[in-house]
């Protein structure tokens, strides 16, 4: 099975799932979960979260944001052999340290919200202006 | 291809170096000893990390803002997983998350640079106490009896189980 761009957002139901799941853990609680196509990897999914107290709310000096990658577990139903799920993790001032100095992943992301290549899973109402610095 | 031997390897230093450091009626010798419980659980950490990257179930990227314990930690967490039974990830996490809060206690007494203006306890360098003096990790007060032994209880715990989960994977069909 090969996932490509165009198929976007057809797993929408399972990153949703996944939201879900992650939004159980509330000591790092969800405050923006995005699912994005960018232009690399076309047949992978992508999932951006944003998490209050991620690794303690601190921020380091230089890099980018995390991303982590999971291979084929059977675990994630969509993925196969030739595809992985990325997701990206940021507390909210790594995201705004990430927006001011344009990361390429914030550039990514952004540029996938631009092209309509992006949906908002959720967004908790008290952080709204986290969906504003990507509109 | 990492190997996850070589973390466990030093971790076990680690561990022997801190069981060996710690003298109870000398408060200078704590915070030698919890900075290398430190070692141990990053290293144990470490090394599951190296072994599910090898086996393609999670890898952090090069060039994120750090791979500490705590960023991997939370790659696990947030790993997809069934909704009934077991596989080898569920058994990383449910260690990770029984053990989660221990973790970040001793994680957080790593040295940082300054937080908020201000240098955080830490078991290293000289730090701020609640009066705002600055004080040496080895003055006497600045760690407790009752938190070394916490966290060399952390750490033995943390390394057999890292052992543990390390056979457990590699004797596990993916």
């Amino acid at each position: 099975m090969s996932i490509a761009i165009g198929s976007f957002p057809t797993f929408r139901e399972h990153v949703e799932d996944l939201v879900n799941q992650h939004r159980k853990l509330m000591d790092e609680p969800v405050l923006m979960a995005v699912y994005y196509a960018p232009d690399r990897d076309p047949d992978d999914i992508f999932l951006f979260e944003v998490l209050d107290n991620f690794s303690g709310n601190t921020i380091a000096d230089e890099g980018d944001l995390l991303e982590v990658i999971y291979g084929p577990t059977g675990y994630f139903p969509i993925i196969t052999r030739n595809s992985k799920l990325h997701i990206i993790l940021a507390s909210p001032d790594e995201f705004y340290a990430a927006a001011e100095q344009r990361t390429p992943l914030f550039r990514e992301i952004k540029e996938a919200v631009e092209s309509n290549r992006s949906q908002i899973i959720f967004l908790d109402p008290a952080w709204a202006r986290l969906g504003q610095v990507l509109s | 291809m990492a190997d996850a031997g070589p973390w466990l390897r030093q971790a076990r230093s680690d561990l022997s170096a801190a069981e060996r450091v710690l003298v109870t009626e000398e408060s200078s010798t704590y915070c030698q000893v919890i900075a290398k419980c430190q070692q141990v659980v990053e290293k144990c950490v470490k090394s599951i990390a190296t072994e599910l990257a090898d086996r393609g179930i999670v890898s952090l990227t090069i060039g994120a803002r750090g791979h500490g314990v705590e960023q991997f930690i939370a790659a696990i967490r947030r790993a997809p997983r069934r909704d009934h039974g077991k596989a080898v990830p569920e058994y990383v996490r449910e260690v990770l998350e029984r053990n989660l809060q221990e973790i970040r206690k001793v994680m957080r007494l790593a040295p940082t640079g300054l937080r908020e203006g201000v240098l955080p306890r830490n078991t290293e360098y000289p730090f701020q106490d609640a009066r705002g003096i600055l004080i040496a990790p080895a003055d006497n007060g600045s760690f407790r009896i009752e938190e070394v032994k916490q966290f060399i209880a952390l750490a033995r715990r943390i390394f057999k189980q890292a052992n543990t989960l390390i056979d457990v994977t590699r004797r596990t069909p993916l």
